[in-house]
């Protein structure tokens, strides 16, 4: 069955839970042994599962072909129930390919009363028993404060956040989340991430002692984020190295992966009375102590700062006194990050649906929660210009972000332009061959006939291939057609591509580029030959202003630039939205401006539109318009794509104010490196190519930006403590 | 590959030239005015880093060295990073164009600066567009009776990092009476104006005019600015234009700002409007 596989694994679920992945199951094994360790209890491979009376067991297998830089192929599912009432022992599931496994069944004592039977005996007899159940400890996790629910609505709460807490939630399902920087009320707290267990200790039969302890213990299992199918082997090695001995050769699931640290050391807090004594930093023993008529036990427990890490805590009863007890534990608790984000449109940008970016999000284990979107006055045109633009984009969010410097908050705004434009052009600047140079230190220009300091960017056209530069210094040199040509000095593709979380500053993000030139590329200070292999003369189209249609404006602190939390996207922008009209008759009392605030507009654009040409002539001054004139209103329409477009800006923007790069040269996590296929990393630019893994240029990939990260990026976003970026104020 | 490095070389900044306060007092504003200009004539900078009075946005350099021991006691060099999203501000500098910034460097000294005699330098931009000026010597004196006063009676809202930017642009508690009069020894006789005129309840066409007459020096055209916009919110063309030509002729650094009033986008109303978002 698994004939011509490349690398077989398996993924196992029990009750809907993953249990993990495998390791590559050897060619020609007629049997394959799960590498567990059969009496450990916290095993990967060994699942306890907690099922009421007559409730059937779903155990599915699924056994999938890691086929290197091509999409896993799943090549066998088998599925069945383990059906009640569970007996232990050994059972297999399916004819041909089977999985055997085994079952063993603890049943827990129930309630402590004492039941009354009749026991058989001859109809003229008269007699009773009475059965007593053994005596046993039972625990119990009753709550856990600090831990919030994927999906749970809180009865009465009108806008719930993507998780909440809900009372005797123990994440059964494994999904729990506990958020760094978030006390236990789920407030953001600087450098805190804790949680607090209760359990409930149900005596059967017999009393406790003072001597009688619950001992707490930690468990730190695999961390699950590169064991689905869809993330690339290259990037499953880069998540969770543990499970890759070395390069492309997976393991499986290897626990004792987490990164982060606690806010405190030892990193077990007592609660009230509930004396502690912390044995080490994966186990403690609290007291039980008896509370409204039940018997608990409580501890806090801190927890690491990294998204991601994940644990178990179990806890156990501890006596010097031989009677049967039965510990309790929690499913997977895992680290996330909750990002709340104020949501703003100006009244005439068009609308974005924001239900799908949290999802690109939670690979990266960060919880976005948008707040109900608010509709504030329209700006039409950010700025007044293009170099206002940074300046007036950080004033506007200063005044506008009421949870500005408040833990835990971003900002994103939808506003309609950046700054008026003038019509771009329809013909290029300049559309013809013309000769690259370079300068001594690899940098390249190309020059074009004539004189175009208003050129902003070039198209560069060889042998079937097209990339676009954008234009830094063009400057005027003697030669060519009327005496004169273009200097237009190429700014360099920049690629980012060993980028690591930092403190959210640019210098950080951008510490180390390979910098990609048409027939060069410079990395560490060196030149070496190559960039995008261009040839001299090169076809070149000279392209106009063409303006942002995203911007995040960084805040600088202490002389240097920090990412900051903040988005504008501009709605209206070409990308986005596409020019639409109506006809207007003008009304009594009307005016230029008014119209224009009421179709959120500037007048200037009605009335020097092209279609308003006579009316212009019959109006000179534009203060002067009377009833039953014709207009044409200039308005725009989203383009078909809108949605999906602006998505995209936005999580890039958004991954932006983890302090990531952009530019990284990666696919997204499904895809290796070197390959063209698919989509690329949402840090992307659309004009530029990705890289292989000799860092070379792969050909023609530009245009493929998807809304998805890289698995670089994913991780590192992981990394990321936003607590330590100033320009935060968190 | 055959590099051809003396026709190809790509264009930078002339040398800053400064316009530069012989004194400053020490927990001030320390205002300098930078000139920036292109060393090519027929050249254009797309991406040059926009600094100006109430932020450097890490752009601007700074070092002063002790003129008795020549000891470097401020060593901080421009860290510029051209990045489209980040909203960093740039402007474009077309050919044979220069322009003025008026900047405040008062966060790059430490508090903790000894007063004494200082040779200055600012340094400017970075990579191929960095540029520096040659060191001008400058005074750092302590606060006198009254200048502590000033500071004593502002120092709730002067905390943190940029706080001259952040007090200038932050509204004052009571909008109502909210006046502003300065005198030339007032040491933050600028950043007082500005505040006051992003704030003021009074319309731009209101305001009284001669409030500008304590801006001199170093600030003078700066004042001249802002006088245009108060004359053009006034509709007072005549006046606007006498201000224009002398822009023109004597501090062609700043025609952009000239041109942006004109074209009905003066910083002063877009800075109040935000105010009112």
């Amino acid at each position: 069955m698994l004939a011509g596989s490349q690398a077989p694994y398996v993924l196992a679920y029990v009750a809907g839970r993953q249990m993990g992945r495998s390791g590559v199951i050897p060619q020609n094994t007629a049997q394959y042994d799960f590498p567990g360790r059969s009496t450990d209890p916290f095993d990967p491979w060994n699942h306890q599962v907690a099922v009421q009376a007559g409730e059937p067991i779903t155990v599915r297998l699924e056994i999938w072909d890691d086929r290197g830089d091509d999409p896993p192929a799943r090549l066998i599912t088998l599925s069945g129930q383990i059906l009640p009432p569970w007996q232990s022992g050994q059972s297999t599931l399916g004819n041909g390919p089977s999985l055997l496994y085994t079952v063993t069944t603890q049943l827990l004592p129930g309630g402590g009363q004492q039941a009354t039977v009749t026991p058989r005996a001859h109809m003229d007899s008269s007699t009773g028993a009475t059965l007593s159940p053994p005596s046993a400890i039972i625990l119990e996790l009753t709550d856990i404060l600090g831990l919030y629910e994927p999906g749970y609505i809180p009865p009465g709460l009108a806008n719930p956040r993507r998780a909440e807490y809900h009372p005797g939630y123990i994440s059964h399902d494994d999904r729990g989340r506990i958020y760094i920087n978030g006390d236990l009320n789920g407030n953001w707290t600087r450098d805190r991430q804790s949680i607090q267990l209760t359990v409930r200790v149900r005596v059967l039969n017999s009393r406790l002692t003072g001597e009688d302890k619950i001992r707490w213990i930690i468990i730190d299992p695999d961390d699950p984020g590169n064991d689905d199918p869809e993330v690339h082997q290259q990037w499953g090695s880069y998540i969770d190295e543990r499970d890759y001995p070395g390069p492309n050769r997976p393991q499986g699931t290897h626990g004792g992966d987490n990164e982060g640290t606690a806010d405190r050391n030892p990193v077990w807090e007592q609660v009230g009375n509930f004396n502690l004594a912390a044995l080490s930093n994966t186990e403690a023993t609290t007291d039980i102590v008896s509370l409204q008529g039940e018997s608990l036990s409580k501890v806090i427990l801190h927890c690491p700062n990294v998204k991601g890490d994940n644990l178990i805590v179990r806890a156990e009863f501890r006596t010097s006194r031989s009677i049967p007890h039965y510990p309790a534990q929690t499913g997977i608790l895992t680290m996330w990050e909750r990002i709340d984000v104020e949501y703003i449109r100006m009244e005439h940008s068009f609308d974005l649906s924001v239900s799908s970016i949290p999802l690109y999000f939670e690979r990266a284990y960060v919880q976005f929660d948008f707040a109900r979107q608010r509709v504030v006055q329209d700006r039409p045109f950010m700025a007044a210009n293009r170099d206002r633009l940074g300046s007036r984009s950080s004033s506007y969010l200063n005044s506008i972000f009421t949870h500005k410097n408040q833990g835990g908050w971003y900002c994103l705004v939808l506003a309609m332009e950046p700054y008026p434009i003038p019509p771009i052009e329809a013909q290029p600047l300049y559309s013809g061959f013309a000769h690259l140079h370079q300068n001594n230190r690899g940098e390249e220009a190309v020059d074009i006939p004539g004189r175009h300091l208003d050129v902003e960017f070039v198209k560069l056209r060889w042998s079937n291939h097209e990339v676009v530069f954008r234009i830094d210094s063009p400057h005027m040199v003697p030669g060519g057609a009327g005496g004169q040509r273009t200097r237009c000095w190429l700014e360099a593709h920049d690629i980012q591509h060993e980028f690591v979380a930092g403190d959210g500053s640019l210098s950080k993000a951008y510490e180390k580029s390979i910098l990609f030139y048409p027939r060069g590329c410079i990395e560490n200070g060196t030149f070496r030959p190559g960039g995008y292999q261009m040839s001299s003369p090169v076809q070149v189209e000279a392209i106009g202003q063409r303006p942002p249609s995203g911007i995040s404006p960084s805040v600088v602190h202490r002389g240097k630039g920090y990412f900051a939390g903040r988005t504008i996207v501009f709605t209206h922008h070409v990308s986005y939205s596409e020019e639409d009209g109506v006809s207007y008759t003008v009304q009594e009392r009307d005016t230029l401006s008014g119209i224009g605030r009421h179709f959120g507009i500037p007048w200037e654009r009605i009335y020097h539109h092209p279609r308003n040409r006579d009316f212009r002539r019959r109006h000179p001054d534009p203060n002067l318009i009377h009833p039953g004139d014709q207009l044409w209103i200039p308005t725009r329409r989203p383009r078909a794509d809108f949605t999906e477009k602006v998505s995209i800006s936005v999580v890039h923007e958004l991954v932006h104010a983890f302090g990531m790069p952009h530019k990284c040269g990666y696919w997204n996590y499904r895809t290796p490196r070197g390959r063209n296929r698919g989509r690329t990393c949402c840090m992307n630019y659309t004009f530029h190519w990705m890289i292989d893994n000799r860092d070379q240029l792969v050909p023609d990939t530009q245009g493929m930006r998807g809304p998805e990260m890289c698995g670089r990026h994913l991780k590192e976003i992981r990394r990321v403590h936003l607590e330590d970026n100033p320009a935060l104020g968190w | 590959m055959r590099f051809s490095s003396l026709s190809h070389t790509k264009p930078g900044l002339a040398p800053l030239e400064i316009d530069y306060a012989k004194e400053y007092v020490l927990g001030f504003p320390v205002h300098v005015a930078i000139l920036v200009r292109c060393d090519q004539e027929e050249a254009v900078f797309r991406h040059l880093p926009f600094v100006d009075f109430l932020d450097t946005y890490g752009a601007i350099g700074l070092r002063l060295q002790n003129e008795w021991n020549h000891q470097e006691i401020v060593a901080f060099e421009p860290e510029f990073i051209v990045d489209e999203d980040a909203g960093i501000p740039e402007f474009a500098l077309g050919p044979g164009e220069t322009r003025r910034l008026l900047i405040d460097v008062s966060d790059l000294i430490p508090l903790e600066t000894p007063a004494g005699d200082y040779f200055m330098r600012i340094s400017y931009a970075t990579g191929s567009t960095r540029a520096e000026h040659q060191p001008e010597l400058i005074v750092l004196r302590r606060p006198n009776a009254e200048e502590q006063g000033i500071l004593s009676q502002i120092k709730p809202e002067l905390l943190g990092e940029g706080r001259w930017k952040k007090w200038t642009t932050t509204p004052p508690r009571d909008l109502n009476h909210f006046t502003e009069q300065v005198t030339p020894e007032d040491p933050i006789r600028f950043n007082r104006l500005l505040r006051f005129l992003f704030y003021s309840p009074q319309p731009l066409d209101q305001i009284d005019m001669t409030l500008l007459d304590g801006l001199d020096g170093i600030y003078y055209p700066e004042a001249m600015l802002l006088r245009a916009e108060l004359l053009m919110a006034r509709g007072d063309h005549a006046g606007f234009d006498r201000v224009v030509n002398w822009v023109r002729q004597s501090c062609p650094g700043l025609s952009y700002w000239v041109d942006e009033i004109a074209a009905g986008q003066s910083p002063l109303a877009d800075q109040r409007s935000l105010s009112n978002v």
